[in-house]
């Protein structure tokens, strides 16, 4: 049988993220008892807590990390509304050995503008420069940027846009090319359907400086819980991927050929459905995309993760299915594979049921 | 309570223990069971996958049984106070005759008879009883009793309140003497027991099952037909939150290991809403209101079976035990909401409740299985993939059908490219190869002609008339084992005698009959169509050939002239291959027609193979574009790029951003020595120059402020990030005022002196391998004749340096400045150098 291998992180409350420096050498983990903390994988690959302090004054949400060229930064964001930019500093103190074992963190600045729990914080992909949006529970998404990268006190609110409906997560469009203006995807946890799209697309126009709605993605209307882009990775569309009462996988086609040379940033996105999985049979929590965009994991109230990969025909199907304790893995091969997942699914959900008359309670 | 209704509760005295209340009332203890067989001994029950529940003891007696609460004395293992539809109140131990207690048997009444509503045993002091009961116009609702008191007035209540009123639900606040309770279905109200009156009381409908949350003291929960209600004690004029169902509430419970976690079952529903109650603390707690997070624990799949009581064990985490409609009783472990992430080096996290961090990478069996092209891409970037000059013919690369065939095409413009052919120094397709004029037939049904002659040779087919290359094409094939091929090559070309030699000895070199029997079969042939052979030993043949090739040459023998589809069409054959047939046997329409339906085909499914068609053009892009698309893998097509640096497709946005994204990649994964020879390699070939990027630093001497390197202000091509290693040797003053450099800040002498001149500590880096490895340099330092080892460094903030071999020496151990009381962090300073490169082997 298989067994993940585990890290001790030995929060004190729920742990609500966890996020990789660039390098995948550094990981943050953030929980509801309102610290971070860092782990550092040293020189025998093993993970080494460096940094452990109080963040906020309610359940820490999200960590994200900056690009490491701007140095260590940390951002995150909280129920108390606030969220925070942390800069790691080097050993003030005490001998090599201990500077090298524990870092320190020290609070640049806090980002107060929202008069709610503050659900999400993302820095841009690092070619925009130091700039990070958050979102809060108001329906505010906000955008902030760091004018002066030496200085990490002085943020300005670059933009604000409010939604009519709470905002729960937020992505970064990572692609490089310039062919398509910058884009940034929220998603709302409003947990009214008929308040219609749940997802929504913006782009950057560099004419007017001002970040505008471009879409709804009106297909969704269930309240959306997480919600990533893909590593664009030299395609000509991108995938998002969204966390709702299913897993979804949502295809964005830039306007074709000709707008390579037209270069027209206004003309519409192509928006096609890729795939929708409700094997979790529950809401769907978490999403997250390998390096490559390839590999979609999800993890949903059925206490399992999910991993999606697409086929050379771009048929998404599940590859694996791990149980939240990282023990078990369905069984699976070649072509059996569907199969095996769906039996793993019915077998986990099927604990209540009892087959056996045997075990009946006496009475 | 009789009939379909079950009811669990955990022990507050041990771990293992629950009881069971339905038609009866029954203890049970829970054991761990490996063996799920052992099914054999009686009044036992699996409870989940790997535990068992063995009954202890039963009350049969039950039948007015109306509420009952469970004494929390861990010495006392099963007394039970239970309160009936009489009003009488009556303690007993679900063990019967088996537990002695003074307790035992105890019995409490009202005056009248009316129903006992609920029971509670005090936290503080737990032997004080208090009851809730219906009603009466002559009498007290709520009543206390301490069952410690004995003699002829020990059945006296210990303290009577709410006169004349109905008492629905009572909780106990921990660590003080008072309780709450739901009276007259109208209102919530505080007791204090110091005094006999309610102390505050609020309006409500919410009045049942009031319960008090075991983390935050001033908290407590109560719920109306289908909402929740949870209120603060201090501020108790309205509730802090309201949750409202979508069907009547059943119970509620707080989980007594998770902070502000309320599990909440419904009627008639198959599964629990558990919600997580978010607060905040500090300045603005006050003004914020709490919010809940909800969630949906489904724990029946089946529609007719419901769930109709749940428990959360007391010590253990997210431990629920919970019975259906149909009396089944199960154990559940909540599963905390999981989140995940992905490393870039393929390592996925994720958490397992609190304390616990889960993951997995490329090396398990899980993750290999996937066969992603973020571990290849990462696995070829390591071992140097299209950075070396030429493939390595056993290498993983090889064995992939669609990079060996890219490469090989590469390979063969390359080789054309240096015979000054225009078709391989431009990476032209063979749709380029324009205006293919009217060409006849020879006599072997063969067509020539000099564009002809052209594509074959991008194809490495024979292109002269006399095939002088087919011989040594052929030996070099079954040189490599490509036995089939070879043939086939050979019975295209009608050399059908030496196609049959080739099979011969193969097929007795490797003893395969196979390739004899096809060798005799090819024997028999004849160019008369009526015969036996042409009929029917070669169909037969076709269909039970596993070999492409050699199908494609029986095919091509039996095809009438002019009809090759069979052959065309044999996927199995290299495109290469197939294009170099269509080239000989085709007619200009024919073969224009072919060509074009193959390269449309092989754009679409983004098959590398249809380079060959379009080379690196704008099409050739569009194919690219279309394998990106499907298989995610950049690296080959940035590789690709490094051929293209000096074509017009170079200055094409897509293959820009190809590169751009390869490049983030390698950095991410930190091969920076692969990333920095990808650069070079781009940049040298591309002659424009104007994207590349200049020169960011420049060493200047100390007195006279002109620049030491020989190259600076001269050409300022070289793209050198520090000093110029050239100059180690050479120089140890300035060129121009000759003035001494600096010294070295760890052996005091000159910069610019020869480490070799200076044995000490050389010896003494290589005699201390593992300090170097510590500090994450030791391919660097362990080498004394490593060209980095003499070349200048220095702290961008304090201006100090040295010798790049003594400094990282000196960091390994100390962690300020060499200088003396230079107080910098020079290495700390720089986060990214605690990042080791990824060293592959040779790539030092």
């Amino acid at each position: 049988m298989f067994q993940a291998r585990t890290i001790n992180a030995e929060h004190k409350d729920l742990i609500h993220d966890v996020a990789y420096d660039f390098y995948g050498r550094r990981l943050a983990t953030c929980s509801s008892d309102q610290s971070v903390k860092v782990f550092d994988l040293d020189e025998n690959d093993e993970w080494r807590l460096t940094a452990d302090w109080k963040t906020h004054a309610g359940s820490v949400w999200k960590v994200n990390w900056a690009h490491p060229e701007f140095g260590q930064i940390l951002a995150t964001c909280s129920f108390d509304r606030t969220a925070a930019i942390w800069e790691e500093i080097v050993g003030e103190s005490g001998n090599s050995a201990q500077s090298k074992n524990q870092s320190h963190w020290v609070k640049r600045t806090s980002l107060v503008d929202s008069r709610t729990n503050v659900t999400d914080i993302k820095f841009a992909p690092k070619h925009m420069g130091l700039l990070l949006a958050m979102c809060s529970a108001d329906g505010g998404v906000r955008i902030y940027e760091a004018p002066d990268i030496m200085n990490l006190s002085q943020w300005s609110l670059q933009q604000e846009i409010t939604l009519k409906m709470p905002v729960s997560c937020l992505s970064w469009n990572p692609s490089f090319s310039r062919l398509h203006p910058p884009m940034l995807a929220v998603g709302s946890d409003d947990t009214n359907v008929a308040s219609g799209g749940k997802v929504f697309l913006f782009e950057y126009s560099e004419s007017s400086h001002r970040w505008s709605k471009a879409e709804t993605i009106n297909t969704i209307v269930d309240p959306v819980h997480d919600i990533a882009f893909a590593p664009n990775l030299g395609r000509s569309y991108h995938i998002l991927g969204i966390a709702s009462k299913d897993v979804r996988i949502v295809i964005l086609k830039p306007p074709q050929k000709d707008a390579y040379a037209a270069a027209c940033p206004t003309s519409q996105l192509e928006i096609l459905q890729a795939a929708q999985f409700d094997d979790h049979h529950s809401t769907v929590w978490r999403i997250s995309w390998n390096i490559t965009g390839t590999i979609l994991a999800s993890s949903g109230d059925d206490g399992c993760l999910r991993m999606w990969k697409a086929n050379y025909l771009q048929n998404w199907k599940c590859i694996a299915v791990l149980k939240g304790d990282g023990s078990g893995v369905s069984p699976e091969d070649g072509t059996d594979r569907d199969k095996a997942v769906s039996a793993a699914t019915a077998r986990y959900f099927k604990l209540g049921a009892i087959s056996n008359p045997n075990q009946v309670p006496w009475h | 309570m009789a009939g379909g209704r079950l009811e669990v509760f955990w022990s507050p005295n041990s771990q293992d223990k629950f009881i069971t209340w339905g038609s009866d009332i029954s203890l049970y203890q829970v054991k761990n069971t490996s063996v799920r067989d052992d099914i054999s001994s009686t009044h036992s029950f699996q409870i989940s996958n790997s535990s068992r529940a063995y009954q202890l003891g039963c009350l049969t007696d039950v039948a007015f049984a109306k509420c009952l609460a469970w004494l929390p004395v861990p010495e006392l293992e099963g007394v039970i106070a239970i309160g009936q539809m009489n009003g009488r109140v009556m303690l007993t131990s679900v063990l019967g005759s088996g537990e002695t207690s003074p307790l035992n048997g105890k019995e409490y009444a009202s005056k009248h008879n009316r129903q006992c509503n609920t029971l509670a045993w005090g936290l503080a002091e737990p032997y004080v009883l208090a009851a809730g009961f219906d009603k009466h116009r002559s009498e007290h609702g709520l009543i206390l009793w301490d069952v410690t008191k004995g003699g002829s007035d020990g059945n006296r209540p210990f303290l009577e309140s709410a006169f004349g009123d109905t008492i629905t639900s009572v909780t106990w606040f921990s660590h003080s003497q008072t309780m709450a309770a739901g009276v007259n279905n109208k209102q919530l109200r505080l007791y204090d027991l110091r005094g006999k009156k309610h102390t505050s009381s609020t309006n409500t409908r919410a009045v049942f099952s009031i319960i008090q949350d075991p983390f935050v003291n001033h908290r407590i929960a109560s719920y109306s037909d289908n909402a929740i209600c949870i209120w603060d004690v201090r501020n108790f004029e309205k509730p802090v939150l309201s949750l409202q169902q979508n069907k009547a509430v059943s119970k509620i419970s707080w989980c007594p290991t998770h902070h502000s976690f309320l599990g909440v079952l419904c009627k008639e529903s198959t599964s629990l809403s558990l919600y997580d109650i978010q607060n905040a603390n500090g300045v603005a707690a006050e003004e914020m209101e709490p919010i809940p997070l909800e969630r949906g624990l489904i724990l029946t799949d089946q529609q007719n079976e419901t769930i109709s009581s749940f428990a959360w064990h007391l010590n253990e985490e997210n431990r629920l035990l919970y019975s259906t409609t149909s009396l089944n009783i199960r154990e559940h472990i909540v599963v905390d909401r999981i989140t995940l992430n992905w490393s870039p080096s393929s390592k996925l996290v994720w958490n397992c409740g609190k304390k616990i961090l889960q993951y997995i990478d490329e090396t398990d069996s899980v993750y290999t299985r996937f066969g992603d092209v973020s571990v290849t891409m990462r696995q070829r970037a390591v071992e140097g993939y299209g950075l070396e000059a030429d493939f390595k013919p056993d290498s993983e690369l090889m064995q992939d059908v669609t990079t060996r065939e890219l490469w090989s095409w590469v390979d063969t413009c390359r080789k054309l490219a240096q015979s000054g052919n225009p078709l391989g120094v431009h990476f032209m397709g063979i749709r380029k190869i324009s205006g293919l004029p009217i060409t006849k037939p020879t006599k072997l049904r063969h067509f020539r002609s000099e564009e002809r002659n052209q594509a074959l040779r991008l194809c490495g087919w024979p292109y002269d008339p006399e095939n002088s290359i087919l011989g040594p094409l052929l030996e070099k094939l079954q040189a490599d084992a490509q036995v089939s091929r070879a043939a086939a090559l050979a019975v295209f070309h009608m050399k059908i005698r030496k196609a049959i030699k080739i099979l011969t000895r193969s097929g007795v070199q490797k003893n395969q009959v196979s390739y004899q029997l096809v060798a005799l079969a090819l024997a028999g042939f004849t160019d008369n169509r009526d015969t036996l052979w042409q009929q029917e030993i070669c169909n037969m043949n076709k269909t039970a050939l596993d070999d492409p090739y050699l199908r494609a040459a029986f095919s091509f023998l039996t095809s009438p002239s002019e009809k090759y589809e069979a052959v065309l069409n044999e996927t199995g054959m290299t495109v290469r291959d197939r294009v170099g047939f269509a080239c000989c046997f085709l007619s200009d329409t024919h073969l224009s027609e072919y060509v074009e339906h193959l390269n449309r085909q092989l754009t679409r499914e983004g098959n590398l193979d249809g380079m060959l068609l379009t080379g690196l053009s704008g099409e050739g892009l569009n194919l690219l574009q279309s394998h990106v698309d499907k298989s995610g893998d950049i690296q080959t097509v940035s590789l690709l790029s490094l051929h293209a640096s000096n074509l017009e497709v170079s200055k094409d946005g897509r293959m820009q951003q190809w590169v751009n994204s390869y490049r983030s990649l390698l950095d991410s994964w930190r091969l920076w020595t692969q990333r920095a020879k990808f650069d070079v390699q781009f940049y040298k070939g591309n002659p424009s120059g104007a994207e590349k990027p200049p020169q960011q630093v420049y060493v200047s001497c100390n007195y006279c402020g002109k620049g030491i390197s020989v190259f600076s202000g001269t050409k300022g091509k070289l793209p050198l990030n520090r000093s110029n290693p050239n100059v180690k040797s050479k120089l140890t003053g300035c060129p121009n005022c000759r003035n001494p450099l600096p010294r070295c800040a760890v052996c005091m002498m000159h910069l610019g002196s020869p480490l070799a001149s200076w044995g000490g500590p050389t010896e003494h880096i290589s005699k201390k391998p593992s300090v170097n490895a510590a500090s994450g340099v030791s391919g660097v330092t362990s080498k004394k004749t490593h060209p980095f080892a003499s070349w200048i460094l220095w702290c961008q903030t304090c201006r100090h340096g040295g010798h790049s071999a003594h400094l990282l020496e000196w960091f390994a151990e100390h962690s300020e400045c060499p200088v003396t009381g230079c107080s910098c962090r020079c290495l700390n300073l720089d986060t990214i150098g605690h990042h080791i490169p990824v060293i592959a082997n040779g790539h030092d």
